[in-house]
């Protein structure tokens, strides 16, 4: 250095001396503790918020933080979205928010993945509204196949009825014991609440998000609608869909219609009040529609519980 | 889970525990199964404590001085082994004595340490005393009998033999009891006297050096009118009033206690004169040597002792020995009811409400120990509340030191000094103002002695 | 009440209100799902600067669409937001569990329900004065009778079954007397004044007393049957200090009283002090808007008249009052 310095009055330039970000390694980056400091310099990130990626929710996940800072959009990111977007993902950015381990895996691999669904009978608009809706693709086809058999051996299923099992609740391969889940649900309700299998494959074909709520949920419901609102496993097999909504909404409901004398669940006779009506829709929509009440009333009588 | 689904599982396990045990054929079971059973068991049967027509059963509280005996409880002076003698009970106990025997108690009376109990068993009457005897006041008792041990102090109930034409079957219209004596009046009008005479308070000539210990001696007053209703006794002198609201009076005149305008004792009652001449008594009170009488309209008189300025709002003297006219009314309202202990004195109006004046602790805290005037008690002390309005006292009455009185709602409120626990709040401690008594029953009626407290109550339930 | 910025709302989320807890939820659990409403709400306005002005043009374009009805393409203009990192993107929900501070007065055991009064933001400081007031507290308790469990609560054991058909109102009605009552002399026990001084006198002729501190054993200053329906009983019990625990040992000690046995089924919080059913939110009602306007109503009742009247100052007033009443009547003599 001494060499370049032609006499010693001149000043020392102290940007060659002290500028010690220059001199390191450009891959190793300072340790930060979220995107927010990189997302400015970052090609990559800056592209994933123009998808409307949540990146404060994909740097959460173990592992893709680092890949995806230091990947390029372009060589590794885009091919997966040009084949997302093939599919007809309906809300990209919402999709690889949930799923952005998608991006680590070979796009050869997914092509296969898709062709075993397509092998399966189902249709193009299906397989988009599965695909965008589970995690389907991040699985492997042995044990999606194996799950799919299952469920159809358990409930002795067609293979049209399993597509169509799939196709209204995809969300049921998103569960990681999903196939033990099911298995105690059913056992549950066949055991203690006395629901019978073919009323049990009526369930799932109707709505199969029933096999994925807890077993207590499902008894302290059932519980609540044949031992104190005396309906039968008919009924309740026929609008399986009260099982969605919380035990708390279908009690103040339901109290409510016995005060104004209009609890009356049975189709055949005047003011009748499906469940439906009951458990779906605000509060607003069911007094203005079922009890008949102002919704102040509604409120005064919840406080007298 | 729901009650039908636990209790039909129930059901279930019952049947086939029951089976099981036939087919196995074993006697014995097992600890889950028998908890099992044995809790089913409990769930099933129904206990009954009480019948639907039950009556509510009469109850006597009291509390008070024990060592007398006029509690009439014999265990707290005879105790079980390796207990101790109780000699003072500051908290309500229960005479459970009655109730053992079917007694009904109709009319009490507390004198110096001992009480007399009016008491009926299907149609037949007694007379039931408990306490000191020393003066012969509550009869002659022979224990056992023909014995020649004569009782000086009894402490559970006697029956009183009285010459009566009828025995068993006369009612007793009226019962008091003074410092040593006991003044009996029957159903037929007839007025019986016990106990001590040295100043004429059993209504005959005095007698000097009489010996009235273990004497068998019972009077009976004839030189009264036919229509006496009510006795009342004060420390040493008896007052008997009529149908017609007059006054006759007997015994110690030293402070002017029997009205009758001289300071000497009376062995025989005379009328009252003086401002209640012309007026219809209707209740008289006096526990010490003040009197209080209180006529029809509502008005106060009083005579008697004055030390402790009880009439001082008519007279400076320390003795009045004439009945005179006390302008309460006006203040106080309708009066219908008096108190006058040893230095206190209370009313009651119509209202409900209780004014005190006099010396002592008036139940108007610390501060005020003396009034000359009378001053009211607030009624929130009686329990009043604007969660409870409308509290009226119905009873009041006094012993020497202490007040005691009764509310509608069936309470007992006691102040005063607590002399050996006669306030009965728990401790032996004065009160300065009056204080619910812990009763586990509806008080329907309260008598006090001197140091011990009598209350006539019916079971809650 | 409608924000434009969720910083604005967050600033006016700073008072007192009033909730009514459902039985069988705890309250931890209700403190937590109001939290997490306030939160949920609070994230769905506009947080970060650029939304702002992204809210402002498309509330712009409901109304251009809505007045107009024209047929012109809307164009949407993003501003140019030069610094991306402050994005909902990049860091994520704005407001956290941590940024909402939220306390009770006196809260409910699990499975009794009723009026609680909850402070949130800076109002939280208040609550210790609301709790100084020692403010009387109503409830509806509900009985049964004919059983006894081991532990006076309905879901106990049961160890005995009793009839109860001798058991009339009045007799039911005289036993609540009697425990009002009995409580009378309770009060100038945990009154915190001397026994037997002046000053024991004459806070016991005003009637009510408070109890010193709000670590007294229970006070209860009246108790009523309002609903008779055998073998259910309501009762109405005015106290304060009181514990779940306490009236079911009560309920169980009435029904022994009356020759027979009963257990608690429910216990009703009806009002606090001046806060009643008609401040309270329900548990549908537990969100951002509902709350903000519980503060308005609430506000009246934190008013220092009311605030004061369990503390000491309004005592020592009326002490001063009743010595010159005293002075007044002559007849009064003094110690001397």
């Amino acid at each position: 250095m001494s060499d370049h310095r032609i006499t010693e009055l001149e000043p020392i330039e102290t940007t060659t001396k002290l500028d010690i970000h220059e001199r390191l390694p450009k891959k190793i980056f300072p340790k930060v503790f979220s995107f927010a400091a990189l997302v400015n310099e970052n090609k990559c990130l800056k592209k994933l918020i123009a998808l409307q990626v949540d990146l404060s929710v994909v740097q959460k996940r173990k592992g893709i933080a680092k890949y995806l800072v230091a990947c390029d959009f372009e060589k590794h990111i885009a091919p997966h979205v040009l084949f997302l977007a093939r599919l007809d993902v309906e809300n990209i950015g919402q999709y690889l928010t949930k799923n952005m381990d998608i991006v680590l895996i070979d796009l050869a691999e997914l092509e296969n993945r898709l062709n075993y669904l397509k092998s399966k009978g189902f249709e193009s608009k299906d397989v988009s509204r599965i695909i965008s809706n589970s995690r389907i693709l991040l699985m492997d086809v042995e044990s999606v196949d194996e799950k799919l058999g299952h469920l159809q051996k358990m409930f002795s299923l067609s293979g049209k009825e399993v597509r169509e099992v799939l196709t209204k609740t995809p969300k049921l391969m998103n569960k990681p014991h999903m196939l033990q889940l099911i298995k105690e649900n059913k056992f549950h309700c066949k055991e203690f609440l006395g629901f019978s299998h073919m009323e049990l494959k009526t369930i799932l074909l109707d709505y199969p998000g029933f096999f994925m709520k807890s077993p207590s949920h499902l008894s302290k419901i059932f519980d609540y609608l044949h031992n104190t609102m005396e309906i039968d496993h008919k009924t309740i097999v026929k609008n399986c869909h009260v099982f969605k909504s919380r035990l708390r909404f279908i009690q103040n409901r339901h109290l409510y219609l016995l005060k104004v004398n209009r609890a009356q669940y049975d189709p055949q006779r005047e003011n009748f009040v499906s469940f439906n009506a009951l458990v779906s829709g605000t509060n607003e929509e069911f007094c203005a529609n079922v009890a008949k009440t102002s919704l102040k009333d509604y409120y005064r009588f919840q406080e007298s519980l | 889970m729901s009650l039908k689904l636990y209790t039909s599982a129930l059901t279930q396990l019952r049947k086939l525990l029951s089976l099981s045990e036939r087919i196995s054929g074993r006697e014995y079971a097992s600890g889950w199964k028998k908890r099992t059973l044995k809790r089913e068991k409990i769930k099933e049967t129904v206990i009954r404590y009480v019948g639907v027509n039950a009556v509510r059963t009469q109850r006597v509280y009291l509390w008070g001085c024990s060592a007398t005996g006029a509690l009439g409880i014999q265990q707290f002076l005879r105790p079980n082994r390796l207990q101790k003698p109780k000699l003072k009970v500051p908290y309500p106990t229960r005479l459970k004595y009655m109730n053992e025997y079917d007694f009904e108690i109709y009319d009490i009376a507390c004198g110096y340490g001992f009480s007399i109990f009016a008491v009926k068993k299907s149609k037949q009457h007694y007379l039931l005393a408990t306490g000191i005897n020393t003066d012969s006041q509550i009869g002659f008792h022979e224990e056992p009998k023909n014995s020649g041990r004569l009782l000086d102090y009894v402490i559970a109930p006697l029956p009183i033999s009285l010459p009566l034409n009828e025995p068993e079957l006369t009612q007793f219209k009226s019962i008091a009891c003074g410092r040593a004596h006991t003044v009996i009046l029957t159903q037929d009008n007839t007025v019986y006297s016990l106990g001590n005479n040295s100043y004429g308070q059993c209504g005959r000539g005095i007698v000097q050096d009489e010996v009235y210990s273990k004497s068998s001696r019972v009077n009976v007053l004839t030189d009264l009118p036919d229509n006496i209703v009510k006795v009342e006794c004060g420390s040493d002198h008896t007052l008997f009033l009529t149908k017609t609201g007059e006054v006759y009076s007997c015994g110690l005149g030293a402070d002017g206690q029997t009205g009758l305008g001289m300071y000497n004792n009376q062995g025989t009652p005379l009328k009252l004169e003086g401002d209640i001449q012309k007026e219809k008594i209707v209740s008289v009170a006096s526990k010490g040597d003040c009197v209080l009488a209180v006529s029809k309209k509502g008005e106060v008189f009083g005579w008697g002792n004055s030390e402790y300025n009880q009439l001082s709002m008519v007279t400076e003297e320390t003795q009045v020995n004439v009945p005179r006219h006390l302008p309460i009314a006006k203040d106080c309202g309708r009066i219908i009811q008096v108190a006058a202990g040893g230095s206190i004195c209370a009313v009651l109006n119509e209202h409900g409400e209780v004014y005190v004046w006099g010396y002592g602790i008036l139940g108007k805290g610390l501060q005020v120990d003396m009034s000359l005037m009378p001053t009211k008690i607030p009624q929130a002390l009686f329990g009043e509340s604007e969660l409870l309005p409308n509290i009226k006292v119905t009873n009041i009455i006094c012993g020497l030191n202490h007040f005691v009185a009764l509310t509608d709602k069936g309470d007992v409120y006691t102040w005063g000094k607590d002399k050996d626990g006669s306030l009965g709040l728990g401790e032996c401690k004065n009160q300065f103002f009056p204080l619910r008594v812990a009763l586990p029953a509806e008080a329907k009626s309260i008598y006090c002695g001197v140091d011990h407290t009598v209350t006539l109550c019916r079971s809650f339930c | 009440m409608k924000f434009r910025w969720a910083w604005k709302a967050f600033k006016k989320l700073d008072g007192i209100f009033c909730i009514y807890k459902p039985k069988e939820l705890r309250f931890s659990d209700a403190q937590r799902r109001i939290k997490q409403n306030l939160l949920r709400d609070l994230n769905a306005l506009p947080c970060y600067e650029f939304e702002k002005s992204i809210h402002d043009i498309e509330s712009n374009k409901r109304r251009t669409v809505d007045e107009i009805t024209s047929n012109l393409p809307i164009t949407r203009d993003v501003p140019d937001v030069i610094d991306v990192s402050e994005n909902r993107l990049v860091l994520g929900r704005r407001y956290i569990e941590s940024d909402i501070e939220l306390f009770p007065v006196a809260p409910l055991q699990k499975h009794s329900s009723g009026v609680i009064v909850m402070g949130v933001g800076r109002a939280v400081g208040m609550l210790p004065t609301i709790a100084r007031a020692k403010y009387m507290r109503v409830y509806h308790i509900r009985g049964r009778f004919g059983w006894a469990t081991d532990n006076f609560s309905p879901k106990g054991k049961i160890i005995e079954r009793t009839s109860f058909s001798h058991i009339t109102k009045p007799k039911l009605d005289k036993i609540c007397a009697v425990v009002q009552s009995n409580h009378m002399k309770l009060m100038f026990k945990y009154a915190g004044v001397k026994d037997g001084s002046q000053e024991a006198y004459e806070l016991a002729s005003k009637g009510l007393i408070r109890p010193e501190s709000k670590d007294t054993p229970p006070v209860i200053y009246g108790v009523h049957c309002i609903e008779y329906n055998l073998p259910d009983f309501t009762l109405e019990i005015h106290s304060i200090n009181e514990r779940k625990e306490y009236f079911m040992n009560l309920i169980h000690e009435l029904g022994l009283q009356l020759k027979s046995t009963a257990v608690c089924t429910q216990v009703r919080r009806v009002r606090f002090g001046h806060f009643t059913l008609d401040h309270a939110l329900v548990q549908d009602q537990w969100n951002l808007y509902e709350i903000i306007n519980n503060f308005d109503k609430c506000h009246p009742e934190l008013h220092p008249d009311k605030l004061l009247i369990g503390s000491k100052i309004d005592q020592a007033k009326s002490h001063h009052f009743q010595i010159e009443d005293g002075e007044n009547k002559n007849y009064l003599l003094e110690d001397s």
